[in-house]
């Protein structure tokens, strides 16, 4: 006991340093324990040999780098000590409103106006008082013709700087509704008697009979070029235009910006579905419906029509179907998905390769899927096409308390075209214990700080390459 | 070499049993915690991070350092106001830095063994999460996270900075522990010695851990790249107190 007294300062502090190095060992043992492997579902993975497929599976606080090289998975830990070490930030490809190019993000939106000389039926509604006790005398205004204009703003996609310039124009498109009322809610702002009133009209969405449009932005070299994603119930004019140059917000005047016209098309003595616009190959290609036919376009700079290529098969109604490109060594990816009435998903995945001015169709793939599927990447080589995509089982949802907190499936996909036929080669999930994540929401879900997607580990920057040495 | 080992268990005879006792305390308060939360049925599906910290484990952890902090400063007070050993100690054929720099280590040893202890009550708090859900299932899909201690300690910002698994991060939570030590005990020296002007250097060290901690918690989604330089600054503050401590005692000046 003495001698223990006397030694007293080693008697508690080798244990100490003992624990804080056990702690030290298990980390660095525990790193690699998590679960990652390819799970061959369907067909042989050799099929994955001469591609890479890459990325990171990260929450904000680590992250893990995984390859999978001709079908061998390889992985590695990293702990996250900064916010540049996180790869998720930066990972700007699907924006729902917006597009990402260099160090800028554009953003879009559409101003609706009533027509000119369009007829108009105006009944009031309850006036209020805003703020500076200006007066407002409310109304709702009916019509059948609505303008639409486009606002296009550009700024640093860092925040770095306030900068915010705007393209703003009209393209010539509107929209005539040969049934019910358009309905425009008219706030009238009535600072002080015998001064005019500040008009400001808001269009209410449900009132609106037809999809409203989107937009569909892609650069070349370095210009960014746009078009109006609209079904065949639009009339005036849609094309393909350029962005030549951007003008302050604020400045004076209702255009803003340069606009040039690459092409357009007057809608009323065509029926055309505008879905995308593509920069493949130094040139444009427009994905449309023409006539309830999905073509592709190919256009160059100058706006002259290159080839035209028809693809049949393929069904949308209503709503125009969701479509997503991927742009690679001549080959423009199409991912298009339409939900049908029964709340299926109807996917397509076209392959064109563009090569001397001419469109090609490389691969076409339909299948009708439950499952809602979340593209990260296609990508065509030789006679294979392979889709990277996050897919999220509808049954599963059900356990969940919605689509939003249901983790999600990393699939692999490889399909094989023979004679002018595409059939599915290989099915493969990176299974990951990522969803243990989601564990904490089975049971509730507590909000009450609101929701940090980055709190849970997710796929981010996926990447597939073709490997040019065995291509 | 044998008379430095001498004073270090010479200091830690004076204070092992309060700071065995903070420590068990720290075990036992954090175990209960753990287990109240876990009373409550929908934290037993929350990530052990999560529950750890809403338990109010790490308040705990913080009251017993500021007691560990308390009795630092006691041990030092104590040798010049209560038995007054120090000047028994400074008559002893040993240089004076030998007595500053074993209080210096006896000093970290305690702050380590707490440290130490915070990671046997996470790994035991761990357990007890672990023995209530693994009966958990709730649409055929158990409760239970893989790794899941692994992942506290990654995930956790509390545990972030008291045991990091990265170089920079590590030599950033030694140079606000090192730093705390050394400030502390300037501080007392500072008092003793009546340079009052002095304390604008301990105030500067302690806004300096402040100033990291908080950078430390927001480091994942705030921008810069300081972590390298505030762990290099409180690294050359540290140097500067121990070098000032030094000084001060060699001139005699503390009474």
């Amino acid at each position: 006991m003495n001698r223990l007294r006397k030694n007293i300062f080693l008697v508690v502090s080798i244990p100490a340093i003992l624990a804080v190095m056990c702690f030290y060992i298990f980390m660095a043992a525990a790193k690699d324990n998590s679960v990652l492997y390819i799970h061959d579902l369907e067909g042989d993975r050799k099929v994955l040999t001469g591609i890479t497929i890459s990325g990171f599976l990260e929450d904000r606080y680590h992250g893990r780098y995984f390859e999978i090289k001709n079908g061998t998975l390889n992985s590695r830990f990293i702990y996250y000590q900064q916010k540049n070490d996180i790869s998720g930030p930066e990972d700007y490809k699907n924006l729902v409103n917006g597009f990402m190019h260099n160090e800028f993000l554009y953003t879009y939106n559409y101003d609706y106006e009533i027509s000119p000389g369009a007829p108009r039926k105006e009944i009031a509604r309850e006036d209020s008082h805003a703020a500076g006790n200006a007066f407002v005398r409310k109304s709702s205004v009916y019509t059948d013709s609505v303008d639409i204009y486009l606002r296009i703003s550009k700024r640093y996609a860092d925040f770095s700087n306030p900068d915010l310039s705007t393209v703003y124009f009209s393209p010539g498109l509107y929209f005539k509704s040969s049934g019910k009322d358009i309905e425009f809610y008219k706030d009238e702002y009535i600072v002080s008697e015998g001064t005019p009133p500040n008009t400001i009209y808001t269009l209410v969405r449900s009132s609106f009979p037809a999809v409203l449009p989107e937009l569909a932005f892609t650069v070349l070299n370095d210009d960014l070029y746009f078009t109006i994603v609209c079904t065949k119930e639009y009339s005036g004019r849609n094309g393909i235009y350029k962005a030549v140059s951007f003008d302050p917000w604020w400045q004076n005047s209702k255009y803003l910006g340069t606009v040039e016209t690459i092409t357009d098309f007057d809608l009323d003595s065509t029926n055309m579905d505008f879905l995308g616009l593509e920069a493949v190959d130094n040139k444009l290609v427009l994905l449309l419906f023409e006539n309830n036919i999905f073509k592709a376009r190919l256009y160059n700079t100058d706006g002259r029509l290159l080839d035209e290529l028809a693809i049949t098969g393929i069904s949308y109604g209503e709503k125009l179907p969701y479509c997503q490109g991927f742009v690679h060594d001549g080959y423009l990816n199409v991912f298009l998905k339409y939900t049908d009435e029964n709340q299926y998903n109807q996917i397509t995945l076209l392959s064109i390769h563009t090569e001397n001015g001419k469109l090609n169709l490389k691969h076409k793939f339909s299948e009708i899927s439950s499952n809602e599927l979340y593209p990260y990447s296609i990508i065509a080589k030789d006679n294979m096409l392979y889709t990277i995509a996050l897919v999220k089982d509808k049954d599963e949802t059900k356990k969940y308390y919605n689509d939003i907190f249901t983790p999600g499936h990393f699939m692999i996909y490889a399909y094989k075209t023979e004679n002018d036929s595409t059939f599915a080669a290989y099915t493969g999930e990176l299974v990951t214990d990522a969803v243990d994540d989601y564990n904490r929401n089975l049971y509730f879900i507590d909000t009450s700080f609101g929701h940090n997607f980055y709190d849970y580990r997710q796929f981010r920057s996926v990447d597939v390459k073709v490997d040019e040495n065995q291509g | 070499m044998k008379k430095i080992y001498f004073l270090l268990n010479h200091e830690m005879r004076g204070m092992y049993k309060t700071v065995t006792a903070v420590c068990l305390s720290l075990i036992v308060l954090q175990q209960v915690l753990i287990i109240k939360s876990l009373d409550y049925y929908p934290n037993r599906f929350e990530r052990f991070e999560l529950l750890f910290a809403k338990s109010g484990a790490v308040m705990v952890f913080l009251v017993c350092l500021f007691i560990l902090c308390g009795l630092c400063i006691y041990n030092v007070y104590s040798n010049y106001i209560e038995s007054k050993s120090v000047y028994t100690l400074f008559t002893f054929p040993i240089p004076r830095e030998y007595v500053f720099f074993s209080k210096l280590i006896t000093h970290a040893v305690c702050f380590l063994i707490l440290v130490a202890s915070q990671i046997i009550s996470a790994a035991a708090g761990y357990g007890i999460y672990c023995f209530y859900n693994s009966s958990l299932h709730i649409n055929g899909l158990t409760a239970k996270a893989n790794n899941g201690l692994f992942l506290a300690f990654i995930r956790s910002d509390f545990f972030r900075i008291l045991l990091p698994f990265g170089l920079k991060s590590l030599l950033s939570s030694a140079a606000l522990f090192i730093n705390l030590v050394c400030t502390l005990y300037y501080a007392v020296i500072c008092e003793r010695s009546r340079r009052y002007f002095r304390f604008a250097i301990v105030i500067l060290n302690l806004s300096l851990i402040i100033y990291s901690l908080i950078y430390r918690m927001n480091i994942l989604t705030a921008s810069g790249f300081y972590i390298n330089v505030l762990s290099v600054v409180l690294f050359l503050t540290a140097i500067f107190a121990v070098y000032d401590s030094l000084r001060l005692i060699k001139k005699s000046a503390v009474v």
